[in-house]
């Protein structure tokens, strides 16, 4: 912002709230513990493989991406998913990589949707494969080609070479990639300056949206490894709630059951992002 | 015990072993100068009230495993303060600019928190790179649940002395 910051009073009445919001979330909860027992739980799953079914121990181990997604980890149940569809009609004639998930496949896709259009991102949709003209899986020149002109990575100073911030018309798009330069994991934020709408998933869920939104689309929906390990604590969505998409990590992170949804994070690797991408 | 008079290192020692009050002493002690750094970086004010929050946030998951290069944390929650904003709000604006309501602090500081900042906030280097830059060597505080039977005396070393 161009104006001058607050001062005094009214710094102090701003910083109250933030105060009450920083010790609140201070638990152990938020340690790492939770994707520590949750490896663990994976390494204990491998050991069991061929015999009771060790698909759920694979997803829980975060691995490298190799060209083909690995499958997360599938709930106890069948999973209820929204119909996920691909964003409409391609923009380019280029092929989108497509992943295949190693394990049990997803529904078919069904497209609801309108062709989604380049230039508007809210007409974009996030599913498991990619966020608009953006795969996952493809390498990051040929699919940030298309970007340029709608969103912009001017403002991208990470000294992280492999994470990239594109922004513009409402969105923040952050795109991890691989060490072979694939791209491994999206990141979806809204952007305060603007009435532009990021974009939303096919169930229309994406940021801004609300808690009780999200639970409606998605009644699958479980913790993700960066989540409250409490299972007393039955309704804090914060660290991010998943699903699973598409065979991929669709994780929708809030600051609290209160919040709105304030990104959504797309990943064949990792359940929720990382705490950091450039530091 | 006067809190205020509490060192840094102290403090955070305290926030590794899951003590909220120490997390709140720093808070009290860096939110104001963090909030008007992120003012710089955030388009609005809740956007502003965002990034400091999930900077105390970022203190508190990392602090068993955070390495310091001097006995200052500011150096690293500015750091923390800019990256969360660059993957936040995915806007960092280059030059001094991030920097310009805090100067009198930054100017405040010890040359070697003051190139931190400068090199950090500004620069965009990491935080332990940034370290490596100007010869100081990093840290590790302590470990969550494992109280240090002593704190280390000094934290500020350079070119191991």
């Amino acid at each position: 912002m161009d104006t001058e910051p607050p001062q005094g009073d009214d710094l102090q009445r701003m910083l109250v709230p933030m105060k009450r919001h920083v010790l609140e979330h201070a638990t152990p909860r938020r340690s790492r513990r939770g994707r520590t027992t949750g490896i663990a739980l994976g390494i204990v799953g491998v050991l069991l493989l061929g015999a009771t079914g060790g698909g759920v121990a694979l997803g829980l181990i975060p691995t490298s991406f190799t060209g083909q997604a690995q499958a997360p980890a599938p709930s106890d149940t069948p999973e209820q998913l929204p119909s996920e569809a691909p964003s409409g009609a391609p923009v380019s004639d280029e092929p989108t990589p497509v992943l295949t998930p190693t394990s049990t496949p997803t529904p078919t896709p069904t497209s609801t949707r309108p062709p989604y259009s380049l230039s508007d991102p809210s007409t974009w949709t996030i599913s498991g494969t990619e966020v608009g003209p953006v795969a996952l899986g493809g390498q990051l020149d040929a699919e940030t080609d298309d970007l340029r002109g709608v969103l912009s990575d001017e403002f991208s100073s990470c000294s992280n070479p492999r994470a990239s911030f594109w922004a513009g018309k409402g969105t923040l798009l952050t795109i991890i990639t691989g060490a072979d330069g694939r791209i491994e994991s999206l990141s979806v934020r809204g952007l305060a300056e603007t009435t532009d709408r990021p974009p939303t998933t096919a169930a229309g869920i994406g940021p801004g949206s609300t808690v009780a939104e999200l639970r409606a689309a998605y009644p699958d929906l479980r913790r993700s490894s960066t989540s409250d390990p409490d299972p007393a604590v039955t309704d804090d969505p914060y660290g991010g709630l998943t699903t699973t998409v598409d065979g991929s990590f669709v994780t929708f992170s809030t600051r609290g059951p209160d919040f709105p949804v304030d990104e959504v994070w797309v990943s064949t690797v990792d359940d929720a992002p990382p705490t950091e991408y450039c530091n | 015990m006067d809190e205020d008079a509490v060192d840094d290192v102290t403090l955070l020692l305290r926030t590794t072993a899951g003590d909220r009050d120490a997390l709140a002493h720093l808070f009290d002690r860096y939110a104001p100068v963090l909030t008007r750094v992120a003012w710089v970086f955030a388009a609005t004010p809740d956007e502003a009230r965002g990034i400091v929050q999930d900077t105390f946030g970022a203190l508190w998951d990392r602090a068993d495993s955070l390495q310091l290069a001097t006995a200052s944390l500011l150096p690293w929650l500015l750091a923390t303060c800019r990256d969360v904003a660059q993957r936040t709000v995915g806007r960092v604006p280059a030059g001094g600019a991030p920097l310009r309501w805090v100067r009198g602090t930054v100017d405040a500081m010890s040359a070697d928190d003051r190139s931190l900042c400068e090199r950090c906030v500004v620069d965009g280097r990491p935080y332990a790179d940034a370290a490596r830059d100007l010869g100081l060597t990093v840290a590790a505080v302590g470990s969550r649940g494992a109280r240090p039977v002593q704190r280390p005396r000094k934290a500020v070393m350079r070119d191991g002395h």
